[in-house]
C-alpha cells in the first residue's frame, strides 16, 4: 500500500534519515520502533508532506504521492501527531470539524456522530474546550480526529506517550480496533514491547537508518532487540497484556 | 458635556476597532504585526475617493467595492511580502521588515500618482450633524458607528461560527497541525488577508472622510497597533476593547486644556508604556492555558 525506497531526509539541518526503505502491506499494522532522536517523527513527517524529502521516493497504491500535506490527508493518509496536538483552545466538536475539514456537510455529520457513539466520553464534552481535558480524553480525541477524515492508513506517532499504563492499554486496545475497521496502521512506538506484540511486521530505527526489520514476534524473541529496547530476558516470553516496563 | 466626549470617543474608537482587529488577526496566524495594513489604509482611502468622485456612487456602494478592494490588495501583499518567507521558514523580523517595506511601497506609489496633494471626499450627506437626546452627532461619526458594530459582528460570526473561523483560530494555534487536517494553510491565509483587507477598506473610507487624503494617512495604523497592544495582542475582543479606551482616551486627553491635541498622543504613548510593564498580556490577556 506505502513504499519508501531509499528515502533520505534531513530537518533542521540535521540528516535525519538515511536511505531508509519500508513497505506497508494493506490492512496490516506496522510498527517502527527506536529511541529518542533515531528519526521516527521525521519519517512520519516525510510521508505526511511537512518534511521535504531530500533523496528517495515514496509511492502509495502504487503512484508516487504527492508532497503537498492537505492534499495527502484528503488521499487518505492522516497522521495524529507526536503529542496529541490537539487544538487546546477549541471546543471538542471544533476539533472534529478540523479533522473533517474537507468532508461534505452532511458527511462530516454523519462522522461526528460516529465518533461520539465510539467514545461517548467525547459527546459528553462535546462543546467543551479540548484543552481542559485529561492526558487520556485528549489522546482519544486526536485518534477520533485523524478518522475523521476518512483515512485508508493512519500514521500514529506515540500514541501511549506520556500517559497512565491503564490508558496506555486502552490506546492500543483502540489501535486493534482501528485494523478491525480496515485501516491500515503505521505505528511509531517507544513503548517497543507492546508495539512489537501486536504489530505485523515491524522496522527498528537507529540514528536514522533501518538496522533490523522482522515480523513482530520474530523480534521480540530477538537477542539484540530484548537488551536495547525491552529490558533482558524477559522479551520472548511477555504477551501483549504486559504493562510497560518495555518502556525506554 | 460628559456624555457627549465618551460619545465622541467611542465613534472615534470604532474606526480604531476596525483598523485593530485586521491588525490583530494577522497578529493571531502568523505572529507578527503587520504594518503593510496601513498601506492598504492609505491606497483603500484614495481607492474609495475615486469610486466615489469618479463613478459618482453613494456612500454604501463607496465602502462596500473599497472594502472589496482592501480584500484584493491585501491578497497581493500576503502573496508578494508574505508567502514566500512561509515557505522557507524565515524568522518573524523578517515578515515584520516585509511588512514595513510592503506599507512604506504603497505609501510612496500613492505619492507617486497622486502627489502630497491633499483631496477630499466628495459630500455624501446634505447634513453634517444632528442631535439626538440632547447630544450633537456627526453623521459620519454615527455611521461609523454603525458600520463598525456591523463588520465586527459579521466579523465574529465567522470567526467562530463558520468552517473558515475554526480554521483561521486552528491556524493560530499550530500551523502544521492544522495543515494534517487536510487543510489547505495558503488558501486559509489568504481568505484570512482577504478579510483583514476589506476591514482595512472600511476604515480607509472612514479615515478619508474625517482627516481628508494624504499619502501618509496609512500610519494611523498605529492608533491600530497601541489599541491592540492595549487590548492584549492578537485577542480580538481586547482589540475592540483596546480600541474604544484609545478613542475615548484621545477625546478626553485632547479636551483637557493642559494637554489638548498637541500632548495628548505623548500622553497616550505612555499609558501604552505603563501597560506593557504592568499587564504586558493586555485588557483581554490569554484565558486559555494547554493542559500538560
Amino acid at each position: 500500500m506505502l513504499k519508501i525506497s531509499n528515502l533520505s531526509a534531513s530537518y533542521d539541518h540535521i540528516d535525519a534519515l538515511h536511505n531508509v526503505n519500508i513497505e506497508v502491506a494493506e490492512g496490516s499494522i506496522v510498527s517502527i520502533i527506536g529511541s529518542n532522536g533515531a528519526g521516527k517523527t521525521t519519517l512520519l513527517n516525510t510521508i505526511s508532506g511537512l518534511v521535504p524529502a531530500k533523496e528517495g521516493a515514496i509511492t502509495y497504491k502504487g503512484v508516487p504521492l504527492e508532497k503537498i500535506a492537505h492534499i495527502i490527508v484528503q488521499k487518505g493518509i492522516v497522521q495524529v501527531p507526536e503529542g496529541r496536538k490537539i487544538f487546546a483552545g477549541l471546543s471538542v466538536r471544533e476539533n472534529l470539524i478540523l479533522g473533517g475539514f474537507h468532508l461534505g456537510k452532511h458527511e462530516r455529520r454523519v462522522k461526528i456522530e460516529e465518533m461520539f457513539k465510539r467514545f461517548p466520553r467525547l459527546k459528553e464534552r462535546e462543546s467543551q474546550q479540548a484543552g481542559t481535558m485529561s492526558g487520556g480524553e485528549q489522546q482519544m480525541l486526536a485518534i477520533c480526529r485523524g478518522l475523521m477524515s476518512n483515512p485508508k492508513l493512519i500514521l500514529l506517532d506515540e500514541p501511549s506517550l506520556g500517559l497512565a499504563p491503564v490508558l496506555v492499554s486502552d490506546v492500543f486496545k483502540q489501535i486493534a480496533e482501528i485494523r478491525r475497521m480496515g485501516i491500515t496502521v503505521l505505528l511509531v512506538e517507544q513503548n517497543a514491547r507492546k508495539a512489537l506484540s501486536m504489530c505485523d511486521y515491524a522496522y527498528v530505527l537507529e540514528n536514522g537508518r533501518v538496522i533490523l526489520q522482522g515480523r513482530g514476534e520474530e523480534l521480540l524473541c530477538n537477542e539484540a532487540i530484548s537488551k536495547a529496547y525491552l529490558g533482558e530476558s524477559q522479551g520472548c516470553k511477555e504477551d501483549a497484556g504486559a504493562d510497560d516496563e518495555g518502556k525506554l | 458635556m460628559l456624555i457627549q466626549q465618551l460619545l465622541n470617543g467611542i465613534s472615534l474608537g470604532a474606526v480604531y476597532a476596525i483598523i485593530a482587529v485586521g491588525f490583530a488577526l494577522v497578529f493571531n496566524i502568523l505572529k507578527f504585526s503587520n504594518f503593510s495594513h496601513g498601506g492598504v489604509l492609505t491606497v483603500t482611502a484614495y481607492a474609495g475617493f475615486l469610486i466615489s468622485s469618479k463613478l459618482n456612487l453613494g456612500f454604501v456602494p463607496t465602502i462596500l467595492l473599497t472594502a472589496v478592494a482592501g480584500g484584493l490588495i491585501a491578497m497581493g501583499i500576503e502573496r508578494v511580502a508574505f508567502r514566500r518567507l512561509r515557505k522557507k521558514g524565515s524568522p518573524i523580523i523578517l515578515y515584520f521588515v516585509s511588512s514595513i517595506t510592503m506599507g512604506m511601497l504603497l505609501e510612496n506609489l500613492i505619492t507617486v500618482f497622486f502627489s502630497s496633494n491633499f483631496y477630499s471626499y466628495p459630500k455624501f450627506f446634505e447634513k453634517s450633524s444632528f442631535t439626538i437626546f440632547g447630544l450633537n452627532m456627526a453623521v459620519t461619526d454615527a455611521l461609523m458607528l454603525i458600520i463598525s458594530i456591523v463588520s465586527l459582528t459579521i466579523l465574529m460570526v465567522v470567526i467562530y461560527k463558520t468552517r473558515l473561523g475554526i480554521a483561521i483560530r486552528a491556524l493560530s494555534m499550530d500551523t502544521n497541525t492544522t495543515s494534517l487536517m487536510g487543510i489547505n494553510v495558503n488558501a486559509v491565509i489568504a481568505a484570512t488577508f482577504f478579510v483583514v483587507g476589506c476591514l482595512g477598506g472600511i476604515a480607509g473610507v472612514f479615515l478619508g472622510l474625517n482627516y481628508t487624503l494624504y499619502p501618509q494617512l496609512g500610519q494611523l495604523i498605529v492608533k491600530g497597533f497601541i489599541a491592540s497592544v492595549l487590548g492584549g495582542l492578537g485577542n480580538l475582543f481586547g482589540a475592540v476593547l483596546g480600541a474604544i479606551l484609545l478613542g475615548v482616551l484621545e477625546v478626553t486627553l485632547t479636551n483637557i486644556p493642559f494637554i489638548g491635541a498637541g500632548l495628548s498622543p505623548v500622553v497616550i504613548f505612555v499609558i501604552m508604556l505603563i501597560f506593557l510593564i504592568l499587564r504586558p498580556q493586555g485588557i483581554a490577556g490569554k484565558i486559555v492555558h494547554e493542559k500538560a
